[in-house]
């Protein structure tokens, strides 16, 4: 029975931890920063905690839905595949060449949510207007000590410290984004106490993600095939038919509904007969999917084009023993 | 397959069942003596776990109440089940035969003999349980000569058993009980699908703790796993998914295993249940 309690370690965690920039604090350092975690590497306590502070500078000025510019290359769910993530960014160009626009999910269900998290925390910091990124469903206190990133921080560090520095920072997250004033970009989907996107700006999203409500709702809704509002089976959010999409878009002189939060095997999938798109961007999910990952180009002129990627080769990861997911045996 | 890893997918199945317990999903007084530690699964593998349980439970149910002046249970790889110290004590018509490798059968022996209840349970069941030691492999082996008094309805029960088997091992074994039981009725959970993107993960996922299913690929579907079961002639053969299966609960139950944990999909769990099944012959 011993193999239970260990089947859940990882490996030489914390030998391969820790950047060598212990004392450096200014935005020169982030480079040096971006280089340790492209390396799979964590960055100090201490340095989590200059980052994050650097963060709320730069994301508490962005709006509830904040507006951003084609071209920009859309993401879905991320959850701490890290190598797959550095796959998407060499699928999709390397930012600042490209902007980039992601829809949330960073943390939770795989290895390196520290590294993803924070990689893509630095990235906006180095770079605040050619990468956004949304609060997801996982970016909160309550979700991610059931899926993961709470143990993964507590492993890694020691402590819970550096899981309540980004939780802190998750509630600084713009919860929406709306590219050229005509794709509106969401984790989840759309919300009954919400009819036009004016709702959104009044709400006051620094907060924990709470457990219903408009800002809920956005971060936890799925589109249907029934019509009109259902109840959502995750046990929050709705679910939101044809019909509702429609009145949406017309009502706000939308062209798409783009979100992310399900898993699609192809890595996107249209619904609403286009009026809305999800788009995945964790292939092989929790190491046991076997989906394609996807990301959605936008050209200027908002005409979208979808790279489709694999998992990143296992013969890329660093030498940490992998636990395989679980079945039913 | 080695006996090694295989026996340490009994492990596995009983730190999910005891992950599964924790979170209330179902009770079960006796498994604590079995397994003390588990890490905790993620709530889809609670979810599944559960279903599992109730499934195979429900067609132990289905057997016992269509048979109740005589029956047998046979339980194929039986490990740290703990179904026959529930069942013995209120069926007192019932015959139960667990079978695993001597390694395992001997740890269950110790467990019943350090324990009150059970071994007053096995005591008072006046010889009717019985739990054999071999290598199912060697089920025609002369020197596995036990005793079976299965000229009364009888069900096999394989849960994740003969599939890491050889088909044509697992014919032999099922083979063997058929003949001894005239009236045999079989309940078989497994998984399904291997051969889709999901599935070959799946198989590759296993690959990797060394477990393969070579009884998985001769019957990968619902479709051939219920030719596979009217090849033996039983007149009917149920056979679902697991997911389907978790559709069918009732309301009330399904409501009351969604408040116990916070499940934060559904894909994922719908992939994974799909790829599991539960046949019932009869």
């Amino acid at each position: 029975m011993d193999l239970e309690t260990d089947a859940h370690m990882e490996g030489s965690d914390s030998i391969r931890s820790f950047d060598a920039t212990e004392d450096s604090g200014n935005s020169d350092n982030l480079d040096s920063w971006l280089d340790t975690l492209k390396q799979c590497k964590f960055l100090s306590q201490k340095n989590v905690e200059k980052l994050c502070s650097m963060a709320k500078d730069v994301l508490q000025y962005e709006q509830n839905v904040q507006p951003v510019q084609a071209p920009v290359t859309i993401c879905g769910d991320v959850h701490g595949q890290f190598h797959d993530l550095l796959e998407l960014f060499s699928v999709g160009g390397p930012c600042p060449d490209t902007n980039y626009l992601f829809m949330g999910d960073y943390v939770d269900r795989g290895y390196y949510s520290v590294e993803s998290v924070s990689y893509l925390v630095a990235m906006k910091v180095r770079y605040p207007k050619r990468i956004t990124i949304l609060r997801g469903n996982h970016e909160s206190r309550q979700t991610t000590q059931v899926y993961g990133f709470y143990d993964e921080c507590l492993r890694k560090y020691g402590n819970a410290t550096v899981w309540r520095m980004f939780t802190d920072l998750f509630d600084y997250f713009p919860i929406t984004a709306l590219v050229d004033n005509k794709i509106f970009c969401l984790h989840g989907g759309l919300s009954p106490s919400i009819d036009s996107i004016d709702n959104i700006r009044s709400l006051n999203r620094f907060q924990e993600v709470p457990h219903d409500g408009p800002m809920s709702d956005l971060l936890w809704s799925d589109p249907d095939e029934r019509s009109n509002w259902g109840v959502s089976p995750r046990g929050a959010g709705f679910t939101f038919g044809q019909d509702i999409s429609e009145q949406f878009n017309h009502r706000n002189n939308l062209s798409l509904i783009s979100r992310a939060h399900q898993l699609v095997m192809e890595g996107y999938a249209w619904s609403h007969e286009q009026q809305v798109v999800t788009i995945f961007s964790a292939p092989n999910y929790c190491y046991r999917c076997g989906n394609l990952a996807a990301i959605m180009e936008l050209d200027e002129e908002l005409y979208p084009t979808f790279l489709q990627f694999d998992p990143c080769p296992r013969a890329n990861e660093p030498s940490v023993t992998r636990k395989t997911p679980d079945y039913f045996l | 397959m080695s006996k090694h890893l295989i026996r340490q997918t009994d492990d596995d199945a009983a730190g999910s069942r005891l992950s599964c317990l924790k979170k209330k999903y179902y009770e079960d007084k006796f498994l604590n003596l079995f397994i003390q530690r588990a890490r905790p699964r993620l709530p889809l593998i609670n979810i599944g776990t559960y279903c599992r349980i109730k499934a195979v439970n429900e067609c132990i149910q289905d057997f016992i109440s269509k048979n109740r002046e005589a029956c047998a249970i046979v339980s194929l790889g039986a490990g740290s089940d703990t179904t026959p110290f529930h069942l013995l004590p209120t069926h007192v018509n019932l015959d139960y035969y667990e079978i695993d490798f001597e390694e395992s059968v001997a740890a269950k022996q110790k467990v019943i003999d350090s324990n009150e209840e059970l071994t007053r349970i096995v005591s008072e069941s006046n010889g009717r349980y019985h739990l054999y030691g071999m290598d199912l492999r060697k089920i025609n082996d002369e020197r596995y000569n036990y005793h079976y008094d299965l000229n009364k309805p009888t069900l096999l029960i394989s849960e994740c058993c003969l599939c890491y088997l050889k088909p044509q091992e697992a014919d032999e074994i099922l083979q063997f009980f058929i003949n001894k039981a005239p009236k045999t009725s079989v309940v078989v959970y497994e998984p399904l699908y291997l051969d889709d993107s999901f599935g070959r993960v799946m198989s590759e996922n296993f690959a990797m703790r060394g477990i393969s299913m070579p009884t998985v690929e001769a019957y990968p579907d619902l479709v051939s796993q219920v030719k596979r079961f009217e090849h033996y002639g039983f007149n009917k053969v149920i056979a679902k998914s697991l997911f389907t299966y978790y559709n069918e609960l009732d309301k009330d139950d399904k409501e009351r295993i969604s408040r116990l944990e916070f499940l934060d999909e559904l894909e994922e769990m719908i992939l994974l249940l799909s790829h599991y099944g539960i046949i019932y012959a009869y």
